[in-house]
């Protein structure tokens, strides 16, 4: 049926390729030839000191085209240290990172943290970042607290934009993308229809102009349930068998945006708007079978909808001042809400009965800045020095964080006035620290020192190691310190007591690379061991010194992780090849002070492989990745019998594709996704009973064994 | 003109014929008509009744007698007709001669359900011969005699997420009746034990100061004869606790139902009446009718209603604890004498209750001091929906803890009405589903029910068990059982649950649908 409906789909886009085809003759005629993207203007330097500092791996636009990622979701499955929990039944997924979930990341969008539900990069919904307008993905491993504030514990991943071609005065690049949800498709209700567009006009020699926009349309997945218009209605009643809705909900993502650049002699101008619109409608799984005044049923079901604005302004100033001191200047205006609808669907009508509820649910305003200034030190040999200061105003509310029964809604301020240093000791040629320092001031909980050293040692013959100390520092979030759900039967409440989570974090890294076969063949390995102790660790605990017993949140757990990662590539001729594997030990002390948790490492395995092959003659690209995530354990609780692990169950993740540039204007990559078709998995901490078609106890990943098509077009002109 | 002139002199004649005949005393008596009896009634069994008209003497002659009939919540056509057959508010009877009596009949097309009444009323208005006479009763009622439901559908009045409402049902009469659970604290049971309830629904609860009599001498600093040794859940652990509380003040910790709340099962303590509904298992001991043996108590008043909406699907029902009493009951059989006061104060109000035969219990008002009129007679409800309700119990894996629950549903057992469970299926943790032999809600008879099953001694069968927590948070109703119930007047329903929201998802808005079985 997939095949058919693909073969449909083809037939349907054979027009458009005649269209383009035809357009590329006409662009033959006036003389436009295809271009390399370069950059237009300098780099920004927000991440050049941590290549430095730390290990980078980089998702180049390759990648991100081989695996025709429209979401960061949809490319962040393939790294070995990172793993992709989505959730079902909210529609978000986050990540985690060296066994550390999305609290402990930072994303930013060009240097500057983006804003989330109730913070300032982290815990993001990953399926919200779109990537048409991202030139590549910078993920930076370890402890960078002391460049990148709280939260950067287990790294920070960065997403630089792309910038236009700068050889011609105009360019327009569209793209679509049509694929399937596992082996659901049609034209317009099920599926993943993708549309993308993007002009830049230069400005002169030193500016340019973008604007785009991308469409995402995801049909959902329906799996074993059956859709919005569901209802079993036996012998007169309705049999409430939890088959309506959808296993994935529906969704619609538009992003927008402008870009500004303009060079000014040394210095460099970037202004960036980017406005993202989400509609997130979630059906539910129980039809009411309430009977009418003629006792026939009229089965309703409360479906909800949720509305996410994200608007980003960010500009960035950068250059060099004096003779070699380099500036770089952040200015950030980022303004996120949530509108919530609830309305109750009537299924035999089709139509809306009542809406419920319609308002505002979540809010986050942020004002932040940041500037580094470094090389104050002309042409030191051996010494240099980076100041900075970076401070986030956030404002605002979450329903959702505060508790659904909360009726104190009320609009909390966090303010962050941060001042940081960081310097270069050069010892010799082989040698050389870095230490840095971060002083933060918190509203909530005041000053706070979050420290780093790290070192390289040059062994030289292409072998480097590198290690960094510093702080595991993390911040409570919102729903930790403001959560508030009060009744007869329950008192949960949020701690505004908090204390951020403190403690200590190494990362060694050992690089070495070999030159093989003729020309530009490499063979790389990398080792890497990192260990994160992190103490204060928030915790969900009961509390029964007052007179009433309430849950709450304290600093009172310990967290311990152990890791050791292998990375091996192959670069010859076409071929690539890659294969890595980490190994990860978890420890928690659940309440550290009494000390009943246990405190043994549990382990998991993971193991990445990627291929990629080049057919010169063909213009064509085969690539492969592929993800085996093993049994993960988590401690959940202790009691009298000892520890309680949470197990899943392993799984293993394959992307195939293949690239075509059919003509030097159009290219064509088509592939699966999740080739191994993974839906559920096994979890022994996911309840059971409810799903009337499943029945074990397994956790939702996928939608599938999925199949895309990527049609791209790019015109150039003066 | 010719027949007029003949019957007018036929009359004449037989005017004179019967002059005759009185002066010869073998005189016909007078011919006159009427009714058997005044009012008679027709029962639910019954579709059609036979009226008669009695006659003095057999008619000599033939002719015809007018009825008018008229409907009290009758209409002809649609509730009732005649044979033969009337026509605008009257009916023609012929009577021939030799006849002694005529009759006709009432069919009733329409069963008249309990709790509503309706009557036809027949009167001889006229005949066609001028001698006949209409005698005495004039008129005879019709009543249709009620009969109980054959099926129904109830939206109980539990009136959304606040749950403010307890409500009454009688399933053979269709009807409900509601109050607001915070009206009333304490119920006096007016059959011969001398029982007090307390309001489980507003989560009520009491505490006997065991040797305490004197009334004025109790407040929150008052030392307990004999210190209590009880249990309370800690919190953190789930595990029980022992409290040592040696003052009222103490007591007042471990009052108020919550998960916290001090018991001790194991000593027969409990603060709460029992889950079960027995006479025997109140928090109050049995009033006795030697004053010095009753006890004072500390009542606390459970919790008001709160009024802030919560979001669909979820429940407010539980808001501030309404505060502390002390209360002591005596009783001389008849009645109850309710000394009442709030916990400091030194003098008390009193308040003497009779006791009412036609109801289970009177409630009462500690905050007026007043009687409230909650329960319905006590043949007319079968279920009650106290919406919220509390006890003191095991739960889980607690030994014993303060329990609320919602949407709660129990049976009259005091009031002799039986119920059981049907389950149909069952589904194991692997969500492996077995089906029971068993008749489904649609197949199930009168055949089927198993007199055996009805149980009298525990009105917390349905309790809160008809409805789960759904797929994604809001209750739904489970479909794997429906419930069996005999009436105090021996009719059997099946019932079987339809809702817990509103069609716009909030809770609080239960429904059921029901049907006799034949």
């Amino acid at each position: 049926m997939a095949c058919f409906r693909f073969s449909i789909l083809l037939f349907l886009l054979l027009p458009l390729s005649v269209f383009a085809q035809s357009a590329e003759s006409q662009k033959d005629s006036t003389g436009v030839t295809k271009l390399d993207e370069v950059v237009l203007v300098g780099e920004s330097k927000v991440m050049s000191l941590s290549k430095k500092l730390f290990r980078v791996e980089v998702i180049g636009r390759e990648q991100i085209r081989q695996l025709a990622g429209n979401t960061l979701a949809d490319v962040l499955n393939q790294n070995l240290n990172i793993t992709v929990m989505p959730d079902a039944s909210t529609g978000r997924s986050t990540i985690s990172m060296f066994g550390l979930d999305g609290q402990y990341v930072k994303i930013l969008l060009d240097g500057i943290p983006l804003a989330s539900d109730n913070g300032l990069g982290n815990d993001i919904d990953i399926t919200q970042i779109n990537l048409e307008d991202v030139e590549r993905i910078e993920i930076v491993e370890g402890s960078m607290g002391v460049l990148y504030g709280d939260n950067a514990v287990a790294g920070v991943i960065n997403i630089v934009s792309k910038r236009g071609v700068n050889d011609t005065k105009w360019s327009i690049r569209t793209s679509l993308q049509e694929e399937s949800v596992g082996s659901e498709y049609s034209w317009f209700d099920q599926g993943r229809h993708i549309q993308n567009l993007r002009l830049d006009r230069r400005l002169g020699q030193d500016g340019q102009v973008s604007f785009g926009a991308s469409r995402n349309d995801y049909g959902g997945f329906y799996n074993d349930y059956k859709g919005q218009d569901y209802v079993n209605i036996q012998d007169g009643t309705v049999v409430n068998d939890g088959l309506r809705g959808m296993e994935w909900s529906p969704k619609l993502q538009l992003t927008a945006f402008v870009d500004f650049r303009q060079k000014i002699k040394k210095h460099n101008l970037y202004f960036k708007s980017q406005y993202f619109d989400e509609d997130l409608a979630i059906y539910d799984h129980d039809v009411i079978g309430r009977l009418n005044a003629n006792g026939e049923p009229n089965p309703t079901a409360t479906d909800q909808q949720f509305d996410t604005h994200r608007w980003v302004n960010n500009l960035s100033l950068f250059g060099t001042l004096g003779s070699s001191a380099t500036y770089n200047l952040a200015l950030s205006y980022q303004d996120q809400k949530r509108y919530y609808k609830a309305y109750s669907y009537n299924i035999l009508q089709k139509g809306i009965e009542a809406v419920t509820a319609d308002r505002l649910n979540q809010s986050s305003k942020i004002l932040y800045s940041k500037a580094t200034i470094s090389n104050i030190f002309e042409r030191s040999e051996w010494f240099n020095l980076l100041l900075g200061y970076e401070f986030a105003h956030q404002k605002g509310f979450d329903a959702i964080a505060s508790g659904a029964y909360s009726e104190n809604l009320v609009e909390n301020t966090l303010e962050n006035y941060d001042l940081f240093a960081s310097a270069d000791l050069l010892l010799g040629k082989t040698i050389s620290f870095y230490p840095g320092v971060r002083l933060t001031n918190n509203s909530q909980f005041g000053n706070r020192l979050i420290w780093s050293l790290s070192s390289t040692y040059d062994l030289g013959n292409r072998l480097k190691l590198k290690a960094i100390l510093g702080s595991a520092f993390r911040a409570p979030n919102f729903e930790e310190l403001f959560y508030y759900f009060v009744d007869s039967n329950h008192n949960v409440q949020g701690n505004q007591d908090l204390l951020p989570e403190d403690g200590i974090s190494i990362f060694v890294d050992l690089d070495k690379k070999w030159a093989i076969g003729q020309g530009n063949g490499l063979f790389s390995t990398a080792l890497k061991a990192y260990h994160f102790n992190i103490d204060d660790k928030i915790a969900f605990v009961a509390d029964d010194s007052g007179d009433t017993p309430l849950f709450t949140y304290k600093n009172v757990d310990q967290q311990k992780i152990l890791g050791f990662s292998i990375n091996n590539g192959i670069r010859l001729k076409q071929l690539a090849f890659g294969l890595g594997a980490t190994y990860l030990g978890e420890a928690i002390t659940l309440d550290a002070s009494q000390n009943t948790g246990n405190s043994d490492y549990v382990w998991s395995l993971g193991l990445n492989s990627n291929i990629s092959y080049d057919l010169p003659k063909l213009k064509a690209s085969l690539s492969a990745q592929l993800k085996y995530t093993g049994v993960s354990q988590t401690i959940a609780t202790s009691d009298d019998d000892g520890v309680v692990l949470d197990r899943t169950d392993p799984f293993t993740w394959l992307d195939t594709s293949v690239h075509f540039d059919l003509t030097p204007n159009i290219d064509l990559t088509m592939g699966a996704r999740n080739v191994l078709d993974v839906v559920t998995v096994k979890a022994s901490d996911v309840s059971s009973g409810t799903h009337g078609t499943t029945g074990t106890d397994s956790r939702l990943f996928g939608n599938g064994r999925s199949y895309f098509l990527k049609l791209s077009y790019l015109l150039t002109f003066n | 003109m010719k027949k007029t002139v003949f019957y007018i002199l036929m009359a004449g004649a037989l005017v004179l014929a019967s002059c005759d005949s009185d002066d010869g005393g073998t005189s016909l008596i007078d011919f006159s008509a009427s009714f058997a009896n005044e009012s008679t009634s027709l029962s639910g069994e019954e579709s059609t009744k036979t009226i008669t008209v009695g006659f003095s003497r057999a008619a000599t002659e033939a002719g015809t007698l007018t009825i008018d009939y008229s409907g009290d919540n009758a209409e002809y056509g649609t509730d009732f007709t005649t044979t033969p057959e009337g026509q605008s508010g009257r009916l023609s009877l012929s009577v021939a001669e030799g006849e002694t009596s005529v009759s006709f009949e009432l069919n009733k097309l329409v069963d008249l359900i309990e709790g509503t009444s309706a009557s036809v009323t027949f009167t001889l208005s006229g005949s066609s011969n001028a001698d006949w006479v209409i005698g005495s009763p004039v008129s005879t009622v019709v009543s249709f005699t009620p009969v109980a439901a054959t099926s129904g559908t109830i939206d109980p009045d539990v009136s959304g997420p606040n749950e403010p409402n307890m409500v009454f049902v009688d399933l053979s009469s269709v009807q409900q009746s509601s109050v607001r659970r915070d009206t009333w604290e304490l119920a006096f049971y007016n059959g011969t034990e001398n029982r007090v309830f307390l309001n489980s629904s507003l989560l009520v609860s009491a505490a006997e100061l065991s040797g305490e009599t004197d009334i004025n001498a109790v407040s929150t600093s008052t030392v307990l004869g004999e210190p209590m040794a009880l249990y309370t859940l800690n919190m953190a652990t789930f595990q029980p606790e022992e409290v040592e509380v040696a003052t009222v003040g103490e007591l007042l910790v471990g009052l108020p139902v919550g998960y916290a709340q001090y018991g001790n099962l194991g000593e027969g303590i409990r603060f709460t009446d029992d889950k079960e509904g027995s006479l025997e298992g109140t928090a109050f001991a049995e009033v006795s009718t030697v004053p010095e043996e009753n006890n004072v108590y500390i009542v606390g008043l459970g919790t008001a209603i709160p009024d802030n909406v919560p979001d669909a699907g979820s429940i407010a029902t539980t808001g501030d604890h309404r505060g502390f009493m002390k209360v002591r009951i005596l009783s001389d059989g008849d009645s109850y004498t309710v000394q009442y006061a709030e916990l400091d104060a030194t003098t008390y109000d009193e308040v003497t209750i009779d006791k009412d035969p036609s109801t289970l219990r009177t409630a009462f008002s500690l905050t007026s001091g007043e009687t409230v009129d909650v329960e319905p007679e006590t043949e007319a409800w079968d279920l009650q929906f106290p919406s919220v309700f509390s006890y003191y119990g095991a739960f889980g894996g607690f030994s014993g803890a303060g329990l609320t629950y919602s949407d709660y549903v129990v049976h009259n057992t005091l009031g002799n009405v039986g119920l059981y469970e049907v389950l149909t299926y069952e589904e194991d943790d692997e969500g492996t589903r077995t089906d029971f032999d068993v008749p489904s809600y649609a197949e199930y008879s009168m055949a089927d029910v198993d007199e055996g099953s009805l149980v009298y001694d525990n009105r917390a069968i349905i309790g809160s068990d008809w409805r789960v927590s759904g797929f994604s948070g809001a209750p739904t109703v489970r479909d794997d059982r429906f419930y069996i119930l005999k009436d105090a007047d021996g009719n059997y329903y099946k019932i079987k649950f339809t809702a817990v929201l509103s069609a716009n998802g909030e809770r609080g808005y239960p429904q059921f649908i029901y049907e006799k079985l034949q």
